[in-house]
């Protein structure tokens, strides 16, 4: 009869630890799986919302403009003129994301838009955050 | 000699080693992940020139509070534009100079929404009464 039963071992201090490795274990699945790791946007900048969009292209230059309408390149502030060089100069032309505050106006994001094409890329693409309504 | 060449006695590990390298594992992806998703609106540059002349201007313009309204200056909704406009054919949309990205974002969203596949973005527009498209 004894034999059907589980062999009692002495208990150790670890033992009560084991539901909390579980636990810890199981949110460090869910952090891994379900968020992204990517790099973080300037200060001062809040990308727009929208449910409509496509998938981001991943080898897209990435052009920032800040709240206070300021372009940042590889997290520099450049000028327009000093954009379209660098653009320009860049062989072959990769298509460029917008990552833009929500607050610029219109005409800052027309004259951005135009020196970009005014630089030779053909494929410019805004940025936005999709809203939570906008998933399938 | 069996005695010599014995196993060692295994030694037990012990798990709070463990769980501290599993906290920082957890803290770092806690602190790096983000769970908002990035898409991309794609977009025309602004038209400098005129719109080209075979095909029909469908053109709007949007306000600064994110109001649509034709050339006449009528405000007109998404769906009137369905019945006035021809959805396969290109919409495009002046905004106003102060128009914010948000607004800017949520026209185009809305035009999209109604039906229409092809929304080009015009140069901003000073006055929506007297602006004309690219001149």
């Amino acid at each position: 009869m004894n034999n059907l039963l589980p062999l009692s071992r002495p208990k150790s201090d670890d033992d009560n630890l084991i539901p909390l490795i579980n636990i810890v274990f199981l949110l460090l699945i869910f952090f891994m799986v379900a968020g992204q790791m990517r790099a973080q946007l300037p200060e001062s900048l809040s990308l727009p919302t929208s449910a409509v969009g496509i998938k981001e292209t991943q080898d897209a230059r990435k052009i920032h403009v800040n709240a206070n309408s300021a372009i940042l390149l590889d997290q520099r502030e450049v000028t327009t003129q000093e954009l379209s060089q660098i653009l320009q100069q860049e062989t072959p032309q990769r298509p460029v994301a917008i990552y833009a505050d929500a607050t610029i106006t219109a005409v800052k994001l027309a004259d951005l838009l135009l020196t970009i094409e005014n630089s030779g890329v053909d494929k410019v693409t805004l940025i936005v955050e999709k809203t939570p309504e906008a998933n399938p | 000699m069996n005695t010599l060449l014995a196993t060692p006695a295994r030694k037990k590990i012990s798990l709070t080693a463990l769980i501290d390298v599993v906290f920082i594992l957890l803290m770092f992806f806690m602190l790096t992940s983000s769970f908002s998703q990035w898409q991309a609106v794609e977009l025309a540059a602004p038209a400098s020139g005129n719109i080209s002349e075979d095909a029909p201007s469908q053109i709007v313009y949007l306000s600064e509070l994110g109001d649509f309204t034709d050339v006449d200056g009528n405000q007109v909704t998404a769906t009137r534009l369905l019945e006035i406009f021809d959805v396969a054919q290109s919409v495009v949309v002046i905004p106003n100079q102060q128009t914010q990205l948000q607004v800017l974002v949520n026209g185009i969203e809305t035009l999209k929404a109604a039906g229409f596949a092809r929304v080009t973005l015009a140069k901003p527009a000073s006055d929506q009464n007297t602006a004309g498209y690219g001149n």
